[in-house]
């Protein structure tokens, strides 16, 4: 893949990348690790993305990146999270780091669901689980938020 | 709620610092030119050529947890692009895919082979060569020589936060295999007496996380045919997650000699052959047994093959 459409990639979908990883990893600093590591694939791979494709393709190397690291270390360590890292008024700033210590598995979907818009559907084909263990986990998790943040 | 998460998807972005460096870096990437020509253009290929390490495995899209089983994941040989898969959500297929193509020059000659090797060597007490290494290993800031007796020498590179590469050189590359983790197994027995080992030309690296766990082991021979017409370059590698990735093709076409071939340890390769050079690859979940050789024919290719006794862990 040309240095040029790499880099158009990275200019569009970076931030994604780095919020998926966020919120598989927990870590600001492994996030930014692996933006860097999924864009210098992409850069040596000499990949073809089947056109309109891109995003999936990103949220799927991402996705398969962060669980291998996660496997990798088999305990992952838990980081502290800064409140500072999100620039946005306090109680969105709540409310993420309320998302962030949410089990793995429900801010993942999370994540994907409301930050990146996937669908449900989109989002069980990326994880490999059934329609109905996402839609579950994504009840599940914005009760928790809701019974943290009330029902606003 | 759903306001609010949308405020957050928009507030939280990549740092700027970050962004801007790691744009730079892509932006100043430069492929390998001028390279002994030894390898496809492959992904791994190249990170083994740039980092002297091998280190992604091109396979298909799987689940993290679904390798139990040996698989072999060579590049599938198809006519045309037009028998490529589109991806579905549902065929397993990634979305992208690599086409391997032959560079169509000639194999490097083998004192362009012996010289490229030892570049591995020369600056061994050098902090110079400690970076490079593989992805999310790139940078390190230690080096540490605790051998140079060239029958193995031993350095160990560090980093701040405890990851480690350990490397070994030796002379003969059968001093190298008490090294290994093992996860790979091979013996040279039947190579040493086949061929000439080149000395100098042989390394093995192993790259551990910070906790110790292993990421990748590296292993790589240089061989020459005793009448010194040709030569063969073994690489073998290990990584410890697989690394999901796309699948990659070969046109049918574009090699004068493209086939499988299932040696006697019942490991599936992909044999190709043009313009003089030889390329071997087997890849299972873990490892990547990967050989480059030239002026080598398939009877020749298939007997190392046949007396590696190649057993690979998954």
């Amino acid at each position: 893949m040309g240095q040029e459409t790499v880099l158009n990639l990275f200019d569009r979908f970076s931030d994604m990348v780095y919020r998926i990883a966020l919120s598989y990893l927990r870590s600001p600093q492994e996030a930014e690790d692996v933006v860097q590591t999924v864009f210098l694939k992409l850069l040596e791979g000499g990949i073809t993305i089947f056109p309109g494709k891109e995003r999936a393709f990103l949220t799927k190397l991402t996705i398969n990146h962060c669980k291998n690291l996660l496997s990798r270390a088999k305990r992952h360590e838990q980081t502290e999270l800064d409140e500072t890292m999100l620039q946005a008024q306090p109680e969105d700033r709540e409310l993420f780091l309320a998302i962030m210590e949410l089990p793995e598995k429900y801010r993942v979907v999370l994540s994907l669901h409301y930050l990146e818009g996937y669908t449900l559907r989109e989002i069980a084909e990326f994880l490999h689980i059934g329609i109905s263990a996402v839609s579950m986990r994504l009840h599940r998790a914005k009760n928790i938020l809701k019974d943290q943040f009330g029902r606003d | 709620m759903e306001q609010r998460f949308e405020r957050i998807s928009n507030a939280l972005t990549l740092p700027q610092e970050s962004r801007e460096r790691i744009r730079s870096q892509l932006a100043a990437y430069e492929r390998p030119s001028g390279e002994v020509p030894r390898r496809k253009t492959t992904l791994r290929s190249r990170v083994s050529v740039i980092a002297a390490v091998a280190a992604v495995m091109m396979v298909l899209v799987l689940s993290a947890g679904a390798v139990a089983v040996q698989l072999f994941r060579n590049d599938v040989v198809v006519s045309g692009e037009d028998d490529i898969p589109e991806p579905t959500y549902h065929n397993g297929a990634p979305g992208g895919y690599v086409i391997s193509r032959p560079s169509g020059e000639p194999p490097a000659t083998l004192e362009e082979m012996i010289a490229s090797a030892r570049m591995i060597t020369e600056k061994w007490d050098s902090e110079e060569s400690i970076n490079g290494g593989i992805y999310g290993y790139s940078q390190w800031d230690t080096l540490e020589v605790l051998s140079s007796d060239p029958a193995l020498r031993t350095r160990r590179i560090g980093r701040k936060d405890g990851a480690e590469k350990l490397e070994h050189t030796a002379e003969n590359p059968t001093n190298l295999l008490d090294v290994l983790t093992g996860n790979i197994n091979f013996d040279l027995a039947w190579m040493n007496d086949h061929y000439d080992f080149v000395p100098d030309a042989n390394m093995t690296s192993r790259i551990c996380d910070k906790s110790g766990n292993l990421v990748i082991e590296f292993f790589r021979a240089l061989y020459a045919k005793k009448d010194g017409t040709g030569y063969i370059d073994l690489s073998f590698d290990y990584v410890a997650q697989a690394d999901y990735f796309g699948q990659a093709y070969i046109l049918e076409d574009s090699y004068e000699t493209a086939y499988y071939y299932t040696s006697a340890d019942g490991l599936e390769y992909l044999i190709t052959m043009d313009n003089g050079n030889v390329w071997v690859e087997c890849r299972t979940s873990h490892a990547g047994i990967s050989m480059h050789g030239a002026y080598l024919n398939t009877s020749e290719v298939e007997d190392i093959l046949d007396n590696l006794s190649l057993a690979i862990q998954e």
